[in-house]
């Protein structure tokens, strides 16, 4: 492990990614459930969510453990990975809805899809986390969003009885809630550390 | 046979080359930035010792050093500049040398 994995890793153990992440995630499932109220829930998500998280690395994290700030990737190559990483997800989503769907041209069925998408999608954050903290437990989070999309897409599917964004506002709440309740676990353990003393 | 290696040839830079300046380099170089209070309890050197370092490698030129209030209290940053990582890969590489010369 090196020690920018190390420094990583440490200023991580505080819970507050995984309770970001949860809290945009349920407000992401109450844009299919209240459209309405999709221009509120976005500037709650893009603004007010960015600023409580940098607020909170700051009350909490900083006074424990210093404040860092990473070395970032950017350029084309990024762009470009995403854009392949998008592109193959987007076609593995569609070559097993053809597989798997009764009825592959009909658009509430492309919708219905999303869970197994989203899971896929998780492969992305999964493996950036991987990279950085050089912990291979982080693989888990992809795979446990796989295999949950997976199985909401595969119960929603062919089944009329439930709505289009049925199976999405399930997997987000869910995984919401499970992001949610890690993140105030871990919170709560990085609490205790003690606040070090000033310069 | 590795190639031989000259010790008279390696030079290791003495800015570099101190206990505690090294462990300040080492961390900052994994980093875009931190302040003094992530290099105090990575390296537990007093607030004292930390203070004179910073200052001699803020002097060679191998860190820029910015003082700003943040939450109402003063946030010290250091970065190392670009002058300050080339040295710093230089010297790794020299004392590598150094390391691979009994072996």
């Amino acid at each position: 492990m090196t020690e920018e994995q190390e420094i990583y890793r440490e200023y991580n153990q505080d819970g507050l990614n995984e309770l970001f992440i949860g809290s945009m995630l349920i407000l992401n499932a109450g844009l299919f459930v209240e459209p309405l109220m999709s221009g509120i829930i976005v500037a709650i998500m893009l603004i007010f969510g960015v600023k409580i998280y940098e607020r909170l690395k700051l009350k909490i994290t900083e006074p424990r453990l210093g404040y860092v700030k990473f070395q970032t990737e950017t350029g084309k190559s990024v762009f470009f990975g995403l854009v392949l990483f998008f592109s193959i997800i987007l076609t593995i989503t569609a070559l097993v809805l053809i597989v798997i769907s009764n009825d592959p041209g009909e658009t509430d069925n492309w919708y219905k899809m999303a869970p197994f998408f989203y899971g896929l999608v998780m492969i992305g954050p999964s493996s950036e986390l991987v990279k950085k903290s050089g912990l291979k437990q982080y693989w888990l989070i992809a795979a446990y969003a796989m295999s949950q999309g997976a199985i909401i897409t595969l119960i929603t599917l062919n089944n009329e009885s439930y709505g289009k964004y049925d199976g999405l506002v399930i997997d987000l709440l869910i995984m919401g809630t499970v992001f949610v309740a890690v993140g105030i676990v871990f919170l709560v353990k990085f609490v205790k550390i003690p606040v070090m003393e000033d310069e | 046979m590795s190639e031989k290696i000259d010790l008279g040839k390696i030079e290791l830079d003495g800015l570099i080359h101190q206990p505690a300046r090294l462990k300040i380099l080492t961390l900052l170089y994994a980093v875009d930035e931190g302040d003094v209070v992530f290099i105090k309890r990575k390296t537990g050197l007093t607030w004292g010792n930390i203070s004179s370092h910073v200052s001699k490698l803020e002097d060679g030129k191998m860190i820029l050093v910015t003082k700003e209030i943040v939450n109402k209290k003063m946030r010290t940053t250091l970065k190392m500049t670009e002058e300050g990582r080339k040295a710093f890969e230089d010297y790794r590489k020299e004392l590598k040398k150094v390391i691979e010369y009994n072996n």
